[in-house]
């Protein structure tokens, strides 16, 4: 079977976010980026799919500018057999629903059975993106699954609940996954994965390949408009100490005892 | 055209959920700005109370779909009955609690309307010509002002919390409209198997009355046990938690986990290194009497929930601190 993975790049978490000029948006340049969280584990889980079933071809797909080629190329390291990078300048800036719209051309164009996403996208994180594609595909989807198996007639999937509950059902194909983080444990990527990625093929197909009109997409295609991006305001109550560490660490348990009577 | 707002109701026990309550409550303030109705609709088998339940809290209407093939949801069932309801009373807007069930739910029906979902919101603006939603996006380090310009209907999605519901009536009167639904299932593509706990849980976090909890932030496996060690060590026993990166990287066992996927704690004091705060982990501590925060970025959501905060890097900060409480605790 063929897998469709849609990985996103983001800001490494601990990177200090700039806002640019216009305020609504941070700065990219000086930034370091990575594959999101749950993006990881989808392709962790597809290539479990792939082994188990010993046959099918994993692709993954990203969108975003230059930069994103190097998710493609960790997820090829890992494993992953071909890429496509949707780069054109018309897919950046999109909302979600633009970016399913993308996805949902490549889906198409590809006959992929099975997409799997992540859940979240850990920058803008509207957590959406993989149930509008299977809203625009016309395809059961799960989300936040914590575990798939491939069964007759399609696939067994454990989708997580509130409460530490889990949810099993059994979906056909073709089929939408979202992949939550913790499915499996990642694989580490090798030196020879590494080396063999380099060989890998990745497309860069366009919107008009895809059959996408310019206005269902990127910046001219979105309904979503970020009015202004900023700082929350501070409403915390949280008193700060500082100093040295043994200055705080005194100062920090005479609070304890004292104002919080904790220890 | 009255700018109706339609809300989608969980139920869990014969009740709404909480979520879908404070959903309720701000669709009441969204009408009352523009002069529409608070609509409401609930899917589900044997669900009169429910539906009776929130007409007496707030809806105008509210719109019963009663199947048998609606007991256990599925996307499918509830797809089928609230898209063509949504096409009948063309609301302006359609809200949900940002909960599981919406994020499995909602952005499948938005797209037949070629709508994205305004998701995760935790404030909004209304005046006469627009709806603003608030949004945090990078794990709440940023507030994004988002205005949907496409056509309605809108989409949106509410932070569990962030609209209290406190306001909701109690005897409102609202009306409940039957709807029968022709729902057979072959059209319903999710089977559900069975629904169990996720798996045996050994840990009680819940009970504890010290607990000290570690994030991604203190980086390895190594530096956990260490550092959290010298902490727990030091208050002569506390409870150890995690956040979910932690388990899912298998430096503890998934039972140590806080958070909305994890335990909710409620302790005398909760101490959180390299933890940032992220809203799934910050809904599982805020019962905590005292809230101590270490972490290298002054900035983290974190410090939004602490009664302490201490920036800095938790390798200097902690042997430090857990010497001072071990002494303390001895004096
Ligand atoms: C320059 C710029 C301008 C932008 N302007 C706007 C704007 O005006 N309005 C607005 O709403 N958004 C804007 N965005 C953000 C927007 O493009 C989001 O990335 C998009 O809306 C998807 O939502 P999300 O990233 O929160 O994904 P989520 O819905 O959280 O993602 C869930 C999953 O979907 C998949 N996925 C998501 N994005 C991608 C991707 N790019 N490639 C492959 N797979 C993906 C992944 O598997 C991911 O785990 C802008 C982004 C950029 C770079
Ligand atoms: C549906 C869903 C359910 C979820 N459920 C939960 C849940 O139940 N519980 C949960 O916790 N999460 C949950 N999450 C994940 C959550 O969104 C966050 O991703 C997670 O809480 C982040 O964990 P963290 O703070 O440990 O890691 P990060 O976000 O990576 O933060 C690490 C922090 O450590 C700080 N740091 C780094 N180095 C140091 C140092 N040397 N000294 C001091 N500080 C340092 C950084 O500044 C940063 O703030 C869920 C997510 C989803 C989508």
């Amino acid at each position: 079977m063929k897998i469709l993975v849609a990985i996103k790049q983001v800001p490494d978490k601990n990177a200090r976010l700039q806002l640019d000029e216009s305020g609504t948006r941070i700065v990219e340049t000086d930034l370091s980026w990575e594959t999101n969280e749950s993006d990881r584990y989808a392709v962790e889980t597809a290539l479990r799919l792939r082994e188990a079933a010993g046959e099918g071809e994993v692709v993954v797909v990203t969108l975003g500018p230059e930069r994103a080629r190097k998710a493609i190329s960790s997820a090829l390291a890992m494993g992953a057999d071909r890429g496509i990078h949707l780069v054109d300048p018309d897919f950046q800036g999109g909302d979600p629903l633009c970016v399913a719209r993308a996805l949902a051309a490549v889906a198409q164009a590809e006959e992929a059975p099975l997409v799997l996403c992540g859940t979240r996208a850990d920058d803008d994180g509207y957590a959406e993106t993989p149930i509008l594609l299977a809203g625009l595909l016309d395809r059961p989807a799960v989300f936040l699954t914590m575990g798939v198996e491939q069964v007759d007639g399609g696939l067994r999937v454990v989708r997580e609940l509130e409460a530490s509950r889990q949810e099993v059902s059994e979906i056909p194909l073709p089929a939408v996954l979202g992949i939550q983080s913790g499915i499996h444990e990642v694989r580490f990527t090798s030196l020879k994965g590494i080396m063999a990625a380099k060989k890998k093929p990745v497309g860069q197909p366009t919107p008009t390949e895809l059959g996408l009109s310019a206005d269902r997409i990127g910046k001219a295609g979105r309904r979503l408009e970020v009015l202004s991006l900023a700082p929350p305001e501070k409403k915390s109550q949280c008193e700060f100490i500082e100093g040295k560490p043994e200055e705080i660490a005194a100062t920090l348990v005479d609070k304890l005892r004292r104002e919080a009577k904790v220890l | 055209m009255a700018k109706d707002v339609l809300v989608v109701i969980e139920h869990e026990d014969g009740a709404p959920r909480r979520p879908s309550l404070e959903a309720l409550s701000l669709a009441r303030r969204m009408a009352q700005a523009t002069g529409g109705r608070a609509l409401a609709v609930v899917a589900g088998h044997g669900t009169e109370a429910v539906a009776q339940a929130v007409a007496s809290s707030g809806a105008d209407v509210v719109h019963h779909f009663d199947h048998e093939l609606l007991a256990q949801y599925t996307p499918d069932g509830y797809r089928l009955a609230i898209t063509p309801l949504i096409r009948e009373l063309e609301p302006e807007w359609v809200l949900m609690g940002h909960t599981y069930l919406a994020q499995d739910l909602l952005p499948l029906i938005s797209a037949t309307f070629d709508a994205p979902v305004i998701s995760d919101c935790v404030d909004m603006e209304i005046d006469a010509e627009k709806v603003v939603f608030h949004r945090q996006p990078y794990d709440a380090k940023l507030v994004a002002r988002i205005f949907d310009r496409g056509p309605a209907p809108h989409f949106a999605t509410l932070q569990s919390g962030a609209f209290p519901a406190d306001d909701l009536p109690q005897d409102h009167g609202g009306t409940v409209d039957a709807h029968t639904i022709d729902l057979s299932g072959d059209r319903i593509r999710r089977r559900v198997l069975e629904i169990h706990d996720a798996g045996e849980s050994t840990v009680d976090l819940s009970s504890a009355e010290m607990i000290v909890a570690g994030g991604r932030g203190l980086g390895s496996k190594e530096k956990f046990q260490q550092l959290i060690g010298q902490l727990v060590e030091a208050l002569g026993g506390a409870a150890v938690g995690a956040s979910r990166p932690v388990v899912d990287s298998e430096w503890l066992p998934h039972d140590h986990q806080i958070g909305s996927s994890g335990q909710i704690v409620s302790p005398k004091l909760y101490i959180g290194v390299g933890i940032s705060g992220a809203i799934q982990h910050v809904v599982g501590i805020r019962g905590s009497q005292v809230i101590v925060a270490i972490n290298k970025d002054k900035d983290a959501p974190i410090f939004n929930e602490a009664t302490y905060g201490i920036v800095g890097d938790a390798e200097e900060l902690v042997p430090a601190i857990a010497q001072a409480i071990a002494e303390a605790r001895q004096s």
